[in-house]
């Protein structure tokens, strides 16, 4: 039997936490001190960063391929007999995460340099981004639930802080709002599983949580475990179901966070931030936070949160990619992607695959956030061209048009991007879709019967996305400029330049990292480093009864279909692109005739534009429904209990004041009566004091004499 | 002589002494008033210390009154002086703070 | 009846008038006049009982020096404009009854008591003490309730300077 108190003894004394707390405190200071510099806080903050990097890729060569990993352990507080533990837990996927967080905000913080140079507010900026970075690091660095979850909540406040950063933007600030609020009812379920494990195993921390997982057995649908707590033992029994409410309670967190099905409406809306914001937090690092909580919970995932997870997950991504498809908005359709990106990776959760989600995680951040400050190098220049006469919506693909000429780096940079995002050969993208792809085919054909569908779905996306993201591609940087000719203008042609080198430089890193051969010369996953580096774990700790498909059994029957999965993804992202480049290549009637439109006709198109109604149904149904719901309970509550209340009130009312003529004729009577008595013999006695010394001595002696006559008579 | 005629003697000032104080509104006059019942004292005490002249204690303890009746006379006269100043009259009738 | 007894009663007769003087005059400057024959009668009982330095003593004291600070402080707190320093009386009837009780009740119990009657009284032979058997007591038996008299006397006679001192700077402010 497992002493509880074993997983809860702090380590011993390891010199690497001093790095982990530099770690932590550079972005703090950053955050901190960033107010201080006014005009300098780029260089102030970008300086601290890059130290932040360098220190995480050292501890990264330092440190990486330890199994299973180092743990510091210490106890935070105690309260009785309950310790609260903190842990620290740097393996491999967690240095990978604090390298890619630091590197993504590094160049992020170098582009927002120049994207950022006449906003007043700059140092509140760097002072955000300081704070993001710290509690990202939290995220990725804490191995215990509770402090995962307090930093996955000062993610969620820096999140909402940079997306309302133009706060004065109403649609901005609703958008905060949006996002803070989407993201809390996702934490809500969060905290939920946090509940229920701490109810079952008195202890919050990962390490701890697993090992008793591995004790915990289920007799007759019940869920048990007993262990030992200070030498007692010690018997927890829960329904067999709070196994799976606990999995998909955690889960809840990550639909929040990473934008999935049914709570990914504040994503696209979140692009109401800073682009260099939306390529840190809304695409490389911070929604893909969900993507790493699961992985961190991934062995405490019974079948059926896990089921949960791939279905969610393969919804969201095929939902997101034909919302992508329509929209004119170039922060828009990146948006909807990283949302369909996000499902993909949930999806390859849910499928078992650990290994691919992480990887797609990974190669993701980096051609994500290479597309968001490629895109806003293109916004940043359009800008220039605003002035106070000409007036345009500067994120609209339809203003756009031939920037390939223009811009011959930027247009480079995010077809690289692009190509990796649509999973081609000889790009990031490619090795970790096919992972998932191969995945999700090995998990359909173990289930069978409907499960197929989630496979057609994970293909359908992958068609859905090349064409969407070429759609783009045709539409910014192909054909002729549009907006002179919108405009009216036809001199601001010749002012429109490529971007200068603080914009380009990020961008050009981030697309050379979105090939392929970064990660591993061969075109097969599995021979990825980086692939490698992060194996799905072996041993599953959930019970028998609950466990999910063996990895190893899965992989074996996806290995026989794998060529051909391969084939048919790269064809169908071909089509994808082939067909979009069709539709929208110069000259192409649909292309032309897109300039007046404000917003598509066709009803099936406009599913898509809408993002399937589901905003509207949020306002319109379910924000309706409480409305009603909370006006009849107003009415009841002003007609109803206010009337019983209102009643009682007058009844006391009257009451009162009967009692108050009481008190002031019966009551006050008597006390007038006293008082009148005690001022009358006041005064009568008060003339005795005249005040004057002579009287008194009269009044003393005659006293005296009546005392001696009264003893002597 | 029987002693009698001499407490006698003490008795009247005493009491003319007292009427003095009770009646007076100057406060020089009380204090003549009071230096009169003093000394009605002092005839007792040395009528008594007559009969006694081996110990004295009569003349010792009149010696002693007449001290402490030149310190209060001397205190006395000094307020008498101050709260006339304060209140520009020596009047005890006009004098009574002590009023209730 | 001796000679001396007579002029005794003379010196009580003075005092008893005098007394009664202060007791009916309105003047505050009589009254202390009278007072001096007052002292200066029991000053004579004094010296004809046989109290000689007392009689002294009271002559010096009360003669001396009460009745100058009596006068000065009448001439201090009078304005003196020609109009005699007069002082009302008031309640004098029951002055004259609590005073006249007073009075009777110290007669009846003087009466009562019968001094002539306690022994050491009857018994004792009236004669006048050597002044240097008073010096010696005051110096042995009564030594140290002399040395505390004296301080009382040094004290109040300092207290005394202090509050006049202090009202004659107040009355410089004032004027």
């Amino acid at each position: 039997m497992t002493e509880l108190n074993d997983f809860l003894t702090p380590t011993a004394f390891n010199p690497l936490i001093y790095w982990v707390l530099a770690l932590f405190a550079l972005p703090l200071l950053s955050f901190f001190t960033s107010g201080l510099f006014k005009g300098k806080a780029p260089v102030w903050s970008g300086f601290l960063l890059a130290v932040n990097t360098c220190l995480s890729v050292y501890l990264a060569l330092q440190h990486w391929g330890l199994e299973p990993g180092v743990v510091i352990k210490g106890t935070w507080f105690e309260t009785g007999s309950t310790a609260f533990t903190y842990s620290f837990l740097l393996d491999n996927p967690a240095l990978i995460m604090l390298v890619i967080v630091n590197f993504i905000s590094l160049l992020v913080h170098i582009f927002s340099a120049e994207y950022m140079r006449h906003d007043k507010a700059k140092p509140r900026y760097y002072a955000y981004l300081g704070l993001f970075t710290f509690s990202m690091l939290g995220i990725v660095l804490f191995h215990n639930l509770l402090f995962i979850f307090i930093f996955w909540e000062l993610v969620g406040l820096s999140s909402y802080l940079l997306i309302g950063f133009w706060f004065e933007k109403k649609s901005a600030s609703l958008a905060a709002n949006k996002a803070f609020i989407m993201n809390r009812i996702g934490d809500l379920g969060f905290l939920t599983g946090l509940m229920i494990l701490y109810t079952q195993f008195e202890t919050l921390d990962l390490g701890a949580l697993k090992l008793l997982m591995g004790d915990s057995r289920i007799e007759d649908g019940n869920w048990v475990i007993n262990y030992l707590k200070n030498g007692e033992e010690v018997i927890h029994s829960l329904d067999g179901r709070w196994l799976s409410a606990a999995g998909i309670a955690l889960f809840c967190g990550a639909v929040g966070k990473s934008a999935q099905f049914p709570l990914q409406v504040w994503l696209p809306d979140a692009m109401e931030g800073p682009t260099p914001v939306s390529a840190l937090i809304h695409a490389a690092t911070m929604v893909a936070a969900g993507v790493f909580m699961l992985s961190r919970v991934f062995v405490l995932l019974d079948a059926q949160a896990l089921e949960v997870v791939a279905i969610v997950g393969a919804i969201t991504a095929l939902m997101a990619a034909v919302a992508a498809l329509s929209q004119f908005d170039i922060k828009k359709v990146l948006a909807y992607s990283t949302v369909s990106q996000l499902g993909y990776m949930v999806l390859a959760m849910g499928v078992g695959a650990y290994d691919a989600g992480l990887f797609h995680l990974f190669t993701h951040a980096f051609f994500k956030a290479g597309l968001f400050l490629s895109a806003g190098v293109i916004i940043h220049q359009l800008h220039k061209l605003e002035t106070d006469e000409v007036k345009f919506n500067t994120q609209d693909m339809r203003v756009m048009g031939g920037l390939r000429t223009y811009m011959p780096v930027t247009f480079f940079c995010f077809l690289f991007c692009s190509l990796s995002l649509a999973g081609l050969p000889a790009f990031s993208g490619f090795l970790s879709k096919e992972a998932i792809l191969i995945n999700t085919h090995a998990w359909s054909v173990e289930k069978g019967g409907g499960y197929y569908l989630i496979e057609l779905m994970a293909f359908a996306t992958v068609i859905l996305t090349a064409f969407y993201i070429m759609r783009a591609v045709m539409l910014v940087f192909t054909g002729k400029f549009r907006l002179p000719e919108l405009k009216g203008t036809p001199e601001i042609v010749g002012k429109l330049k490529e971007g200068n080198m603080t914009l380009l430089i990020p961008v050009v890193i981030l697309a050379v990292l979105s090939f392929s051969f970064v990660f591993g010369a061969s075109i097969s996953a599995e021979d990825s480093w980086l692939y490698q580096s992060v194996r799905t774990p072996r041993d599953t700790w959930v019970p028998k009864e609950y466990i999910a498909m063996s990895q190893a059994e899965m992989l074996a029957k996806a290995g026989t279909h794998h060529t051909w999965l391969e084939v048919l993804s790269v064809g169908l992202a071909l089509a994808g692109i082939v067909i979009a480049i069709l539709i929208y290549k110069p000259g192409a009637k649909l292309a032309e005739g897109f300039d007046g439109k404000r917003e598509p006709v066709s009803p099936i198109v406009q599913v898509s534009f809408y993002h399937w109604y589901q905003d509207v149904l949020y306002t319109k149904v379910i924000l309706k429904f409480i409305l009603t719901q909370s006006k009849m309970l107003a009415w009841f509550d002003e007609k109803i209990l206010d009337g019983c209340v209102n009643l009682l009130a007058r009844t006391q009312v009257v009451v009162a004041h009967l009692t108050g003529m009481f008190d002031r004729y019966i009551i006050d009577g008597f006390v007038h009566l006293t008082a009148f008595t005690s001022g009358k013999v006041g005064q009568l006695t008060r003339s005795i004091q005249t005040g004057n010394v002579q009287t008194y001595i009269l009044s003393a002696i005659a006293m005296l004499i009546m005392l001696l006559l009264w003893f002597a008579f | 002589m029987p002693v009698e005629h001499l407490l006698f003697l003490g008795a009247v000032l005493f009491c003319i002494g007292l009427f003095v104080v009770l009646t007076r509104k100057n406060a020089i006059a009380v204090l003549i008033g009071v230096e009169l019942m003093l000394n009605a004292s002092n005839i007792n005490l040395v009528a008594f210390g007559h009969f006694d002249p081996d110990f004295l204690q009569g003349q010792i303890f009149a010696l002693f009154v007449i001290t402490v009746a030149a310190a209060e006379a001397a205190v006395a006269l000094a307020i008498v002086v101050k709260v006339y100043q304060y209140f520009q009259t020596a009047d005890l009738d006009k004098i009574s703070e002590l009023k209730g | 009846m001796t000679f001396a007894t007579i002029i005794l009663y003379c010196f009580i007769g003075l005092t008893v008038l005098s007394a009664l003087y202060i007791a009916i005059t309105k003047n505050v400057l009589y009254a202390a006049f009278a007072l001096i024959l007052t002292f200066l009668g029991v000053a004579g009982i004094f010296m004809l009982i046989g109290a000689g330095f007392i009689a002294i003593s009271q002559i010096l004291v009360y003669v001396g020096g009460i009745l100058v600070l009596i006068v000065f402080g009448v001439m201090l707190t009078n304005r003196l404009k020609g109009q005699q320093v007069t002082t009302p009386a008031y309640n004098k009837l029951l002055g004259v009854l609590v005073a006249g009780g007073l009075l009777f009740i110290f007669y009846k119990a003087i009466i009562e008591a019968n001094f002539g009657a306690i022994k050491w009284i009857s018994e004792a032979q009236p004669e006048s003490a050597p002044l240097e058997n008073f010096g010696m007591k005051l110096m042995t038996d009564y030594v140290l309730a002399f040395e505390v008299i004296g301080v009382l006397l040094l004290l109040a006679l300092i207290g005394a300077v202090k509050i006049a001192a202090g009202a004659g700077k107040e009355a410089d402010n004032a004027g």
